[in-house]
C-alpha cells in the first residue's frame, strides 16, 4: 500500500499512523507504477469532489481497478462513459456507496433475495443529518487561512428553480442506491422538490456577513419503479438526528423490513422485520458472516461499513468472477436519478427515465 | 346548556361498539340516551351492553327529539353526507365518521350550515386525539421544533394484504376503469389532518401517485374480481410557510394497527410520534435536539389521558375517549374552540381531492382547488 496527498506532511502522518511504507505527492507517479493493482480516490477538491472525474479517467487509462468516492462525476453520462472504459479494459470499479455495505443492509438484501418480503410494494428511504442546522455554520466548513482563488461560486440565483443540487447528491446518493437495490428494479419516472430551508449563510469562516446561498438542504422525491413498486426518498443536512441518518424501509406482499443506520445509545445499525401473520416489528439479529474481518463490538460505523466495502471489492477482484456490486454502472444509475430529480424540480413535472429518451 | 349533554348515536356496528359508545359512557359531561340502527336487534344488543335507555331504528326520530343535544353518526354505509345535513338542520351538534362528504366543497357547505346555526362539529379524525399526538402538538406550539422544515406522515396497515382474505362484502368488478380512491381517503385522512395541524400551515401544492398493488381479490362467492382501487399511495406537499411533507397510506403494508407515524423536523428540534400497537404499547413519542441528537422517549403527562385510563388500554377506546370528551368539553365551555371540526375536515378532503387530480393528470396541483372556496 502507498499513500498519496498533495500535502506531504498529511500523507506522512497517515503513513506513520497505519504503518504504510511509501508516500507520494504526485498521483501520476502512482498510476505509472506497474506494481499497483488498485487505486482508491478519496480526494477532496476545492469544491466537492471536483477532481474525482479527472482522476478516475486517468486511473482507468492507466489500467488500474478503481474505488472512488461519490460523486464520480456530476453528470451521469460521464459516469457511464467511465463504466464503459472500465469494462473495455476488464477493470472492476467501486463507488463509495458506503451504506449498502452496512452488515444490516447486506443482511436485509440477502433476506429480500430469499423472498422475505415477497413482491416489493413500497420503499421509503431517508438520509438525514444536522451538519448545517446552525445558520452560523459556514457553507464551506473547512477552516481557511486565506481565500482560495478560482472557486466556482454557486447558489447566487435565488429563484426556486435555480437552486443548486447539494443534499440530494451528497447525501441522497447512498439511499437512492439502496432503494433501487432493495426493490430490485430500475425507476421509470420521478417527481420531486428541492428546498432551501436556511437561505442565508457565510460562505467560509473568512466571511463576516451571511449572504443568500440558494442550495438544496432538504429534498423529497417519489419514484415509480419498472416492476410496479413505489419509492420515496428524503435527504437533508438540516434535520435533527444522529449520523449516518440512514433509514430504509421496504413493504412487500409477504413481509416488511426496516433498517436503521443511526448511531444511538452505542448501536449504529438495527434491522427489524414483520410478517402478515406477525405484524409487530421484531429485531432481526445479523449473522456473523455479514461483518468484516476483525470487527469488534461497538466499532464505529465508518470503519465497520467501509471495512465491508473494501473487503467486498477485494473479494470481487481476487475471485475474478463477474461480481461487481456498487460499481460505476450502478453509480451512473444513481446519478441519473439525481439528475432526473433535479430536472423534475426545475421543470416542476414528472420526469421519465432513462433520461436519453427525451434528448 | 343543561348540566349534562344528551347524546344519540346513529349506527351500532363494530367501530361504534369499540370506540364511540365506550367513549361517550366515559365522559363525565355526557348522558348517552339513545342508540339507533336500522337493525333493531343490533341496536338493542348495544343498548344492553352499554346500559343505554332508548333504542331507535329511524334516525329521523332521534333528530326530532328536542332533548338530544349531540348526534354521533357512525354508520357504515355511504350516507354520512345526508345524515350530517339532516342532523344540522335539526339543530344538533354533530360528530361524524370520515368521510363527511367525498367532495371537499360539500364539507365546507356543511361547515357553513353549522356555523350559521352556532353548532359545533367534529369529525372522526381519531389519531390527533392520541395522548402522545396531543402532547406533540403542544410541544410544537411551545416552540420545541422551532421553524418546521419537514413533516413525514404514514398511515399503514395490512388489513387487505391477502388477495384471498375473507371479505365481509362482495366487491364490484372495476374492469379497466381508472383507479378509484381507496386508501388515501379511508386511511390517509387522519394523518393528513395531523400534517396540517402540527405544521400550522396550509399546503400550496401537492403531487402524488395512487397505486393498485393487489389487482384481483376473492369474493365471498368464490369468484375473483378485478379491484382497481388505490391500496397504496404517496404524495409530496409544499406548505405556505416553506416546509415540505410526504404522506403515505396503504392497507397492504405489513405492520400493526393503527399504523400511524408522524415526524416533524424543524430548526430547533425533531419529534416522532408512532401510534403502532407493538408489545403492549400503542403510542411512542420521541424527541431530539441539535445538542442531543439521539432520539429519546418523551413521557406523556397524565393530563393528556382520558378519565379512567388504565395502562395497556387499547388505542381504539383510548384515543376515542379523548375525542368525544374533547368535543363534550368544547360544547359545554361554549367558547370558540372546536378542533378537528368540519372546516378542518374540508381542508383534509380538499387535499385528498387534489392528490387524486394530481394522480390523474400526472402533475403538481395547486391549492386552493377553487379560488374563494375555503379559508
Amino acid at each position: 500500500m502507498v499513500l498519496c496527498d498533495l500535502d506531504k506532511d498529511l500523507a506522512s502522518t497517515r503513513a506513520a499512523q497505519f504503518g504504510i511504507p511509501e508516500v507520494e505527492t504526485d498521483y501520476q507517479r502512482l498510476l505509472s507504477r506497474i506494481d499497483i493493482d488498485v487505486i482508491d480516490i478519496v480526494t477532496r477538491g476545492k469544491d466537492r469532489g471536483e477532481n474525482h472525474q479527472e482522476l478516475t479517467f486517468a486511473t482507468l487509462e492507466a489500467g488500474k481497478h478503481v474505488l472512488c468516492e461519490k460523486p464520480v462525476c456530476h453528470d451521469y453520462r460521464d459516469i457511464r462513459r467511465a463504466h464503459e472504459v472500465a469494462e473495455s479494459k476488464t477493470l472492476k470499479t467501486k463507488v463509495g456507496l458506503t451504506f449498502r455495505y452496512a452488515p444490516a443492509v447486506m443482511y436485509m438484501q440477502a433476506l429480500i433475495a430469499d423472498g422475505f418480503i415477497g413482491e416489493p410494494y413500497i420503499f421509503n428511504g431517508f438520509e438525514q443529518n444536522y451538519q448545517w442546522i446552525n445558520p452560523e455554520t459556514p457553507m464551506d466548513k473547512r477552516p481557511h487561512k486565506e481565500r482560495s482563488e478560482g472557486t466556482e461560486i454557486k447558489g447566487y440565483d435565488p429563484a426556486p428553480e435555480a437552486i443548486q443540487v447539494l443534499s440530494l447528491e451528497g447525501y441522497g446518493a447512498p439511499i437512492i442506491d439502496i432503494g433501487m437495490m432493495s426493490v430490485r428494479s430500475d425507476l421509470d419516472r420521478v417527481v420531486g422538490t428541492l428546498k432551501n430551508m436556511l437561505p442565508h449563510r457565510r460562505r467560509t469562516n473568512l466571511d463576516t456577513e451571511r449572504e443568500r446561498i440558494n442550495v438544496d438542504d432538504a429534498d423529497i422525491f417519489i419514484g415509480e419503479c419498472a416492476n410496479g413498486a413505489l419509492l420515496s426518498i428524503q435527504s437533508s443536512y438540516v434535520t435533527v438526528g444522529n449520523y449516518p441518518g440512514i433509514e430504509a424501509r421496504i413493504f412487500g406482499s409477504e413481509g416488511a423490513l426496516s433498517c436503521r443506520l443511526v448511531e444511538e445509545f452505542g448501536e449504529c445499525e438495527t434491522l427489524h422485520g414483520a410478517k402478515p401473520d406477525a405484524v409487530e416489528f421484531v429485531p432481526m439479529p445479523i449473522p456473523p458472516e455479514f461483518f468484516p474481518p476483525g470487527v469488534h463490538p461497538g466499532e464505529p460505523w465508518p470503519s465497520l461499513f467501509y471495512g465491508n466495502l473494501v473487503h467486498n471489492f477485494m473479494k470481487e477482484l481476487v475471485d475474478g468472477s463477474e461480481e461487481n456490486q456498487g460499481n460505476f454502472g450502478q453509480s451512473a444509475k444513481v446519478q441519473e436519478v439525481i439528475n432526473a430529480v433535479a430536472l423534475s424540480h426545475r421543470q416542476r413535472r414528472w420526469v421519465d427515465l432513462p433520461l436519453e429518451a427525451m434528448d | 346548556m343543561t348540566d349534562k349533554l344528551r347524546v344519540g348515536v346513529i349506527g351500532t356496528g363494530r367501530w361504534a361498539g369499540m370506540a364511540h359508545i365506550p367513549g361517550w359512557k366515559r365522559s363525565p359531561l355526557v348522558d348517552l340516551v339513545v342508540v339507533c340502527d336500522i337493525d333493531r336487534e343490533k341496536a338493542q344488543a348495544r343498548a344492553k351492553e352499554f346500559d343505554v335507555p332508548d333504542v331507535e331504528t329511524d334516525y329521523q326520530k332521534v333528530f326530532s327529539r328536542s332533548d338530544i343535544d349531540v348526534v354521533d353518526i357512525v354508520t357504515s354505509g355511504d350516507n354520512h353526507e345526508p345524515l350530517t345535513f339532516a342532523a344540522l338542520e335539526a339543530g344538533k351538534h354533530v360528530l361524524v365518521e370520515k368521510p363527511v362528504c367525498h367532495d371537499y366543497k360539500d364539507v365546507w357547505r356543511a361547515h357553513a350550515l353549522a356555523t350559521s346555526k352556532k353548532l359545533k362539529t367534529k369529525v372522526g379524525l381519531t389519531f390527533r386525539y392520541a395522548p402522545a399526538m396531543q402532547y406533540m402538538y403542544d410541544l410544537i406550539q411551545d416552540g420545541f421544533v422551532g421553524q418546521p422544515y419537514i413533516f413525514n406522515g404514514w398511515e399503514q396497515n395490512s388489513q387487505w394484504i391477502d388477495p384471498a382474505g375473507p371479505s365481509r362484502f362482495a366487491r364490484v368488478d372495476t374492469g379497466n376503469a381508472p383507479i378509484k380512491v381507496g386508501s388515501l381517503e379511508g386511511y390517509g385522512a387522519p394523518t393528513i389532518d395531523i400534517s396540517l395541524w402540527v405544521v400550522q400551515s396550509r399546503l400550496t401544492s401537492v403531487v402524488g401517485v395512487l397505486k393498485n398493488f393487489v389487482p384481483k381479490r376473492l369474493n365471498p362467492d368464490g369468484s375473483w374480481v378485478r379491484t382497481n382501487v388505490d391500496d397504496g399511495d404517496i404524495y409530496i406537499g409544499e406548505y405556505a410557510n416553506g416546509a415540505i411533507c410526504s404522506m403515505q397510506s396503504s392497507y397492504v403494508t405489513v405492520g400493526n394497527y393503527p399504523g400511524i407515524e408522524a415526524r416533524v423536523y424543524g430548526s430547533k428540534g425533531a419529534l416522532i410520534c408512532r401510534l403502532v400497537e407493538e408489545f403492549g404499547e400503542c403510542q411512542v413519542l420521541k424527541s431530539a435536539t441539535p445538542d442531543a441528537v439521539e432520539f429519546v422517549p418523551v413521557d406523556v403527562p397524565a393530563s393528556y389521558f382520558p378519565v379512567g385510563y388504565k395502562k395497556g388500554e387499547s388505542w381504539r377506546s383510548l384515543f376515542y375517549a379523548n375525542l368525544v370528551h374533547n368535543f363534550a368539553k368544547e360544547i359545554c365551555d361554549g367558547g370558540e374552540a372546536n378542533q378537528g371540526n368540519f372546516a378542518q375536515s374540508a381542508r383534509v378532503q380538499e387535499i385528498i381531492n387534489a392528490v387524486e387530480r394530481s394522480h390523474r393528470e400526472r402533475r403538481w396541483v395547486d391549492l386552493p382547488l377553487t379560488p374563494g372556496v375555503g379559508d
